[in-house]
């Protein structure tokens, strides 16, 4: 476990965060969750996690508002974010997509084993 | 580019369409009746060749169209054998031709910055041509590593770093060459110091020293 990589996932549903930590878990990577993004960006920063997956509709603080908040931060503006999100958040994926993001996932549409690929393939697992 | 106030009324009755990377939006030999305007993000032309291997002879960044070569005649020219796949998440519209057709009838200033932007094109394919042609694999990854710098670059220093977490399978695509031959080439690449990995991107130690590894 010591070379393994580090994933971020901050979902407020509780079955897919559980879905996606236990996948991610399975496959060797260190997982840490979180169900809100005030925990989500102080988790990231003091962890410095090698990818992260946001949802973009969180309570209180949003996933937009807590990846402005990454991409200010010297190391937070380069780390690779996949966003997740519903058929109905186009427009703020399409915001998310200004503040730059490696891709984003429809949950509806979500295939664990592609979702596992592509985070391997950037993470150079 | 197109910015004018026009074409962003133009723009309007259209609804944006948003891909994922790596989903194709004009399929090999699809005859479409519309012309992308991308507005955010980079799509990749591709060719596809019988043994399935992959060439991508242009990356098309925000604010251009595609495809380049859309009318003659009213017909549609260059989508046989060529595919359209999004590089990065992409938001783009899809203008029916005949309407961008009588737009530009209305703003006959705006054929100039599509004439540019074919203009540019070509060149860029000529140039891709004149590479795949008379050059190896090592010259095809530096340029696919230019034209990356060129899309992407940002300078930090007196290095341009590469902003998209571009992978050796992203540059064997866009470079028609094979992931391990690419891996190979941005290792020799990397013992030169013309290039390193920085904060997750690839970083250019010196673009113009790059590109003298270029001359044939």
């Amino acid at each position: 476990m010591k070379n393994s990589k580090k994933i971020l996932v901050i979902e407020d549903e509780p079955d897919i965060l559980e879905l996606l930590v236990d996948k991610f878990a399975s496959e060797g990577f260190r997982v840490l969750q979180s169900t809100s993004a005030e925990k989500g960006i102080k988790l990231a920063l003091e962890n410095k996690p090698d990818f992260i997956l946001l949802d973009i509709i969180l309570l209180k603080m949003d996933g937009l508002t807590m990846l402005k908040k990454l991409r200010q931060d010297s190391w937070g503006k380069n780390v690779p974010v996949i966003i997740l999100s519903n058929v109905t958040d186009q427009a703020k994926v399409s915001e998310a997509m200004k503040l730059g993001v490696y891709d984003y996932i429809v949950k509806t549409n979500l295939v664990l084993n592609d979702l596992v690929k592509q985070v391997k393939e950037v993470t150079n697992f | 580019m197109i910015s004018s106030s026009a074409f962003e009324t133009f723009l309007k009755q259209f609804k944006p369409i948003l891909y994922r990377r790596k989903e194709r939006i004009i399929l090999p030999g699809e005859d479409t009746d519309s012309v992308f305007y991308v507005a955010q993000g980079h799509v990749k032309q591709s060719i596809l060749s019988s043994n399935g291997n992959q060439f991508t002879p242009y990356i098309f960044a925000p604010s251009t169209f595609f495809p380049q070569i859309w009318l003659e005649k009213g017909k549609l020219l260059d989508t046989h054998d060529h595919e359209y796949e999004s590089l990065t998440p992409v938001e783009v519209y899809r203008i029916p031709k005949e309407q961008l057709v009588s737009y530009l009838k209305e703003n006959p200033k705006e054929v100039f910055i599509l004439h540019e932007q074919l203009t540019v094109y070509s060149a860029e394919l000529l140039k891709k041509l004149e590479t795949r042609v008379f050059s190896d694999a090592y010259h095809m990854v530096i340029l696919a590593l230019l034209d990356l710098v060129k899309l992407f670059g940002k300078k930090e220093g007196k290095q341009i770093l590469i902003e998209y977490w571009f992978t050796h399978h992203d540059i064997a695509n866009i470079s028609g060459l094979s992931r391990e031959v690419v891996t190979k080439q941005m290792n020799k690449l990397g013992q030169k110091k013309l290039i390193c990995y920085k904060n997750h991107f690839i970083a250019v130690n010196n673009p113009e020293l790059l590109k003298t590894e270029l001359e044939i």
